[in-house]
Order: structure tokens, then C-alpha cells, then sequence
């Protein structure tokens, strides 16, 4: 019994072991190893389904231009299902069976968070596409980020409020990471910039009414509600506040800025605004910025691969793939961990679909207020224009 | 299945308990992909809270669907007597089974007059409401976001993080299912085992069944406990989204796929659990209905569990 019990075990071990036994790829070939996490099923497969079909959309655009410097792209995605235990045992697959050089995701900040004491200490960069400001805040030597952070965002946000004469908000926030994260960072910089926050609700990511939210908010006299939440929340919030006639102006965060706002609130979202990337509005751009040409061309293939309308989530792959080439080139296509995250510390800039870049040894984002990276948008007849 | 043979399993036990730890220490010593090792940690950690659902569910017939929030408790104790606390890992792994252990013992009294689905809806509520609060109780869990971060490095002597965890969870699985062999050998065992055909009989025989069925509830939740500290330590980030309702069913799972009649079915369903999802990433996209094809087919053909059929199958053939 004992002996059969250990064979079983040792079965499937081994079928563990066959099953990922990596170098699909002739030697003598220069390949760069890539290594994606995507939380491409469960809760967040909404951001990560886009994200898996960007990545295997850019790694054939590069091969087909001759790889990074010379090197052909291997890709290895695995899917994380959103899980922090799981994505902390593929990042292992990644790093050790598949011998990935630099490894692109986690989706979610607190995946993310969970891998970075595994990537520093086993000294393979990490481009994550968290949001919160903590995975590069302090900054690691490995671990690099691509999405704007949360901070810049709200400051775009209250800026552009106070310029429009906005002098006190309420927020509404998800009790969920993204929401919890979004609202530290908002009573802060609110703080900073003199805009009293007087009223501050949570909501269920899954609750499907936020009437007696938007009854407090309308009580409270602030000058704008400002919703920080993914959809749907925002979308129910958008109904519910049209339904009780709430008339002071609706702001909503990055977290929502997708075309399935407008389609799914119809008339309620009509006059609301949203703070996004430059993905969903390319045309905000001047026409010799260099990032319209990176955000047309990312939108234009995808829409034409794809078929459907892109999201502004695709915009971290590209950039995390834009960033290793980068470095790549810098350390004259030679492909090393530890060059390599040397390479994107040392002030590796371009412009990306998120922003104009500049990676340095204390900015592992590579973006701050200046990088152009956010566009306010306003919902006009069923279409978002451009605010600003 | 336990024979009747003799009143006594303890040798039985003690074979396979021996040959379990030549293969954890071998497999500690040869696997050096790190890939490989996560596999077989995770599995350990996983089988312990699994021993413990396997002594509810499986002697005493009680269903629970909250065991993850118990690895939680466990977890975040750990976690808080080493940040906030200071104490040494020792220490705060015997908070993280204490607590979870005394927590899990004042709940049962009352949860437990419930039974069958009633007492699995209960139990699901419970890792509901253990969500909220470690999301919402953001001074102890950190909330969602950070969550817990930055636990310590344990690598000491030159010894990797992820060598101290192999080890240390090694030991306290081993030490998980001799408690556990223990305690379904001698008088406590059986009377749950009367307690699962029916409590009234239980009764009738002197078992006091309020207190065997708290008292093992409690034994469930302090192995959990142990087994999300342990997660804990490994992980070194979490949060409550590690501990989610996904997570209580997982257990569940490997459980059933392992066996409900010996604990060591739960050591088989864990690593089953947590090997399955790896070889299906070739599948890609229908990974996830690949997974659930293979789990109908395993309720369907191995009611009684995968190891214990598996088994079965094994004896069968060498004895004809």
C-alpha cells in the first residue's frame, strides 16, 4: 500500500516534470524568453483576456521585425486566474522550468505584490501592470511597472476639478483593492490640494444598487461626486444617481474608462466625465506627439486583429514589451537578468501608449505628473470626447 | 477502508506515516527546480487544513465550506505576532493554531446544532463574513490593499527561503497526521465514527456528541490554522482574496478526490488539487472545462474518492 501510494505520487510528480520541460527552441538561435502572468480567467479576466490577446498580438509583431535587437521573442503566458498563490508558483514555473529572462504581469496589485520579495530575491525583472503605487514605492531593484499609478491619476483628476471650479468633492469607492487603494490616495492628495472631501461611501464590487450611496452624496453639498471603482459599479452608479435626480457633475477614475461604460449606462452616463489614458482618445494627442503614432497603431491593429473595440488595458503589455526592448537595445542585445534590469533602471525613455516614459533608478514607473499621460473625457451624445 | 481485524490501526499507520516521510525528504533533497519544489509545498500546506476537513467531514460527518476563512485566522495571526508582535516564527506558528483552534470551538457549539445543507450554508456564510472583515478590518489585515506585505525572509545558514518552508512544512505535516491517526485510533475516533451513522445512536452509546462534534471542529479549525500560517510564511504577501470562498471549496475538493474514510486520502487530494491545474496549462483555453470534465468524471466513477478507488483497484489486482 505504502510502495503504491508512492508511486502514484511519484507518477504524477513526473508528469509534472515532462510536462514542463522548456527549450522548444534551437540553440544557437538568439532568443529573448518572455514570461507573461495573465489573470486571463476568474474575477479579473476582464482586463486580462484583452491583455493575453495583446501580448500574443505584439510578440508576432515583433518577430516578424526581427525579434528585440536580434533576439527572437520566446513567449510563455500562463493564466493566473487572479489568484496570489497561484501566480506565486507559475512565477516560479517561469523562472526556473521555463528560464524566462524577464517575466511581464501580474494584472492585479496584490498578485503583484505577492511576487516582488520572489523577483528580487531571485534577481529576475518584473514589469508588472499593477495600478497601486506600493508595488514601486519604494522602489527594487526588479520590480518595474507600466500603468500610471493611482496618484497621478487623482492628481490629474482634482486638478482639472478645481480649474472647473469644483472646491469640495464626495467619493464613492469599491470595497474591493483597486476601490481601497484609490481612496488612501484620494483623502490624501485631496489634502494636498485643498479639496475637502465631504462625504466617502464604499460599495460592493457586486452590489447592484448604490441608491442610498448617492442619497448620502447628494446630502453631504459636495461640489462633484467622484466614483472610483471597475465596472459594472460605476454603471449602476451612473443609473441610480440619473434616477434621483443628482445634478452636480459625476467623475469617474481610469478603473472606468471603457467603452462599456457608455454602452451599458446609455443616457445616465451622458455628461459625466472620466479620466483615462490615451488609448480611448488618440486624437487628444497633437499630431507630431510622438505617442499618437504608439496609441493609434496599438488600437488600429488590435481593433483590426481582434475585432472589437480595445480597452485601455492593453496599453501595459505593450509598453512592458516596449520596455524590455528598450533595455534589450541598451545593453546591446545581450539578453541577462541582471543586465537587463540594470538596463531599464538607468534611464531607459520612449514614448509608450501610457505616457512618455523616463525610467530611472528612483522611478520604477517611468511616469510621473508630466508624462502626458491622462486625458479628461466627457460623455456627448453616446460618444466620449475630449474635455480638455 | 479501516479493518476490522484488529481494534488498532496505529501500526498501519505508523508503515505509511514512515514511508511518507522518505519520500517528503527525498523529494526535499533531490527536486531543485523551485517550480517543483512550490508544487510539493504548496501540496503539503494544503494537505494539512485537508487532514483536518477529512476529520470532520469524512469521520465525524460534518460538512464545513468555511475552512478557508480558518486558514485565514491563521494566517493573519501569524502574520500579526510577527509584524506587530515581534515574536518569533515558533511562537507565532502555535498562536496561529491556538487561535484558530479556540475560535473554531466557540463557533461550533452553536453552528453545529445545524446539520447537513443547513450546516454547509452556515459554514459558507461564515467564510462570507470572514472576507468582510479581513477586507474591512484594515489596522490587523492591511485590508485588500497592500493586504499583509514583506513577511520575513526565513533562509538562515546559507538555507533559502523556500528550503526553510519545505522543511518546516514537512514537519508539521507529518506531526498533522499523527495527531490525526491518533485521534480517529483510539476512543474519540470511534465515537465520531457512531456519530456520523447517527447521532441519536452516538448518544445512546455515552458519546456526549455536542462536545466531540465542537471538539472536532475545533481540531479542523487549529489545523487550518496551522496550515494558512504555513501559507503565510511562504507566501510572504497576501490577502483576504488568498482566503476567499474558492479557496474553502478547494479544500473540499481534495477531500473528496483523496478519500472520506483515511486521512491519508487527504494527503493524495492535495497534491492532486494543486498538480491538476499545472498540467492542464497546455489545454489554454479550456483549461477550466478540462478541470471540471475531470472532476464529474472522478465523482462519477470514484464516489468514494480518487486515492481510496485507486487504491482499491491496486489490492484488487494483486490479490487475484
Amino acid at each position: 500500500m505504502n510502495l503504491n501510494r508512492r508511486n502514484l505520487l511519484l507518477a504524477g510528480a513526473g508528469l509534472a516534470l515532462s510536462l514542463a520541460s522548456p527549450f522548444g527552441v534551437a540553440a544557437q538561435e538568439k532568443v529573448i524568453r518572455i514570461g507573461a502572468l495573465i489573470a486571463a480567467s476568474g474575477s479579473t479576466a476582464f482586463m486580462g483576456s484583452s491583455q493575453r490577446e495583446t501580448i500574443e498580438m505584439l510578440v508576432d509583431e515583433y518577430n516578424a521585425a526581427g525579434g528585440m535587437t536580434g533576439n527572437k521573442v520566446v513567449l510563455t503566458l500562463y493564466d493566473t486566474e487572479g489568484n496570489g498563490t497561484v501566480a506565486a508558483q507559475q512565477f516560479r514555473r517561469l523562472i526556473d522550468s521555463d528560464q524566462v529572462d524577464v517575466v511581464i504581469g501580474p494584472s492585479t496589485t496584490g498578485e503583484s505584490l505577492a511576487l516582488m520579495a520572489v523577483a528580487n530575491e531571485s534577481k529576475v525583472p518584473l514589469v508588472s501592470f499593477a495600478g497601486a503605487e506600493s508595488v514601486v514605492n519604494p522602489p527594487t531593484p526588479f520590480v518595474f511597472k507600466v500603468p500610471p499609478t493611482d496618484r497621478i491619476v487623482v492628481k490629474h483628476l482634482l486638478s482639472f476639478m478645481k480649474k472647473r471650479g469644483i472646491n469640495s468633492i464626495a467619493v464613492l469607492s469599491s470595497a474591493d483593492g483597486y476601490g481601497q487603494a484609490g481612496l488612501t490616495v484620494i483623502k490624501d492628495v485631496a489634502d494636498e490640494l485643498g479639496v475637502p472631501v465631504m462625504a466617502s461611501e464604499e460599495f460592493g464590487p457586486k452590489d447592484t444598487d448604490m441608491t442610498p450611496q448617492v442619497l448620502k452624496v447628494r446630502s453631504s453639498g459636495a461640489d462633484a461626486l467622484l466614483i472610483w471603482s471597475v465596472n459594472p459599479g460605476p454603471t449602476i452608479i451612473l443609473k441610480n444617481a440619473a434616477s434621483v435626480g443628482y445634478d452636480k457633475p459625476i467623475f469617474n477614475g481610469y478603473g472606468a474608462a471603457s467603452p462599456a461604460l457608455i454602452e451599458q449606462a446609455g443616457p445616465a452616463a451622458e455628461g459625466s466625465y472620466v479620466s483615462s489614458m490615451r488609448l480611448l482618445a488618440p486624437q487628444s494627442l497633437a499630431e507630431d506627439d510622438p505617442m499618437r503614432g504608439v496609441v493609434t497603431k496599438l488600437a488600429d491593429n488590435y481593433r483590426a486583429k481582434y475585432g472589437k473595440e480595445p480597452t485601455t488595458f492593453i496599453a501595459h503589455p505593450a509598453d512592458a514589451l516596449s520596455l524590455i526592448a528598450a533595455a534589450v537595445k541598451a545593453s546591446g542585445g545581450e539578453v541577462d537578468r541582471v543586465k537587463l534590469a540594470e538596463a531599464m533602471r538607468s534611464g531607459i525613455s520612449f514614448a509608450g501608449a501610457n505616457g512618455m516614459f523616463n525610467f530611472t533608478d528612483t522611478n520604477h514607473n517611468g511616469l510621473d505628473e508630466n508624462s502626458n499621460s491622462m486625458i479628461m473625457l466627457q460623455v456627448k451624445g453616446g460618444e466620449f470626447v475630449v474635455a480638455d | 477502508m479501516r479493518n476490522s481485524k484488529s481494534t488498532s490501526n496505529l501500526r498501519h499507520d505508523g508503515l505509511i506515516l514512515l514511508g511518507l516521510a522518505i519520500f517528503l525528504a527525498i523529494l526535499g533533497v533531490t527536486l531543485s527546480n523551485q517550480f517543483h519544489r512550490s508544487i510539493v509545498v504548496l501540496s503539503m500546506i494544503h494537505a494539512i487544513a485537508a487532514i483536518g476537513l477529512t476529520l470532520l467531514m469524512g469521520y465525524a460527518g460534518q460538512v464545513s465550506i468555511g475552512q478557508g476563512a480558518f486558514m485565514g485566522v491563521g494566517a493573519y495571526a501569524a502574520a500579526f505576532a510577527m509584524q506587530q508582535l515581534s515574536l518569533p516564527v515558533p511562537v507565532a506558528l502555535i498562536g496561529a493554531i491556538l487561535l484558530p483552534g479556540l475560535l473554531g470551538y466557540v463557533i461550533g457549539r452553536p453552528i453545529l446544532r445545524l446539520s447537513g445543507h443547513n450546516l454547509a450554508l452556515g459554514t459558507l456564510a461564515l467564510g462570507a463574513v470572514f472576507f468582510v472583515v479581513a477586507s474591512q478590518w484594515r489596522s490587523v489585515t492591511g485590508g485588500i490593499d497592500p493586504g499583509i506585505v514583506n513577511l520575513p525572509n526565513l533562509g538562515f545558514w546559507g538555507q533559502s527561503h523556500e528550503t526553510v518552508v519545505y522543511w518546516l512544512s514537512a514537519v508539521v505535516l507529518l506531526v498533522a497526521a499523527i495527531v490525526a491517526a491518533a485521534l480517529v485510533d483510539g476512543r474519540f475516533g470511534r465515537g465520531l465514527e457512531v456519530l456520523r451513522t447517527s447521532e441519536v445512536v452516538a448518544a445512546c452509546m455515552g458519546v456526549d456528541t455536542v462536545r466531540a462534534k465542537s471538539m472536532v471542529f475545533a481540531i479542523a479549525a487549529a489545523f487550518a490554522g496551522a496550515s494558512g500560517a504555513l501559507l503565510a510564511l511562504y507566501l510572504r504577501s497576501f490577502n483576504a482574496n488568498t482566503f476567499g470562498v474558492s479557496l474553502s471549496i478547494e479544500l473540499l475538493m481534495m477531500v473528496i478526490i483523496g478519500s472520506l474514510s483515511t486521512i491519508w486520502g487527504a494527503i493524495f487530494g492535495a497534491f492532486a488539487i494543486i498538480i491538476l491545474p499545472n498540467l492542464l496549462e497546455s489545454f489554454d483555453h479550456a483549461k477550466l472545462l478540462v478541470y471540471g470534465l475531470t472532476m464529474v468524471a472522478v465523482m462519477m466513477f470514484a464516489p468514494r474518492g480518487l486515492g481510496e478507488t485507486l487504491l482499491r483497484f491496486v489490492r484488487s489486482r494483486s490479490s487475484s
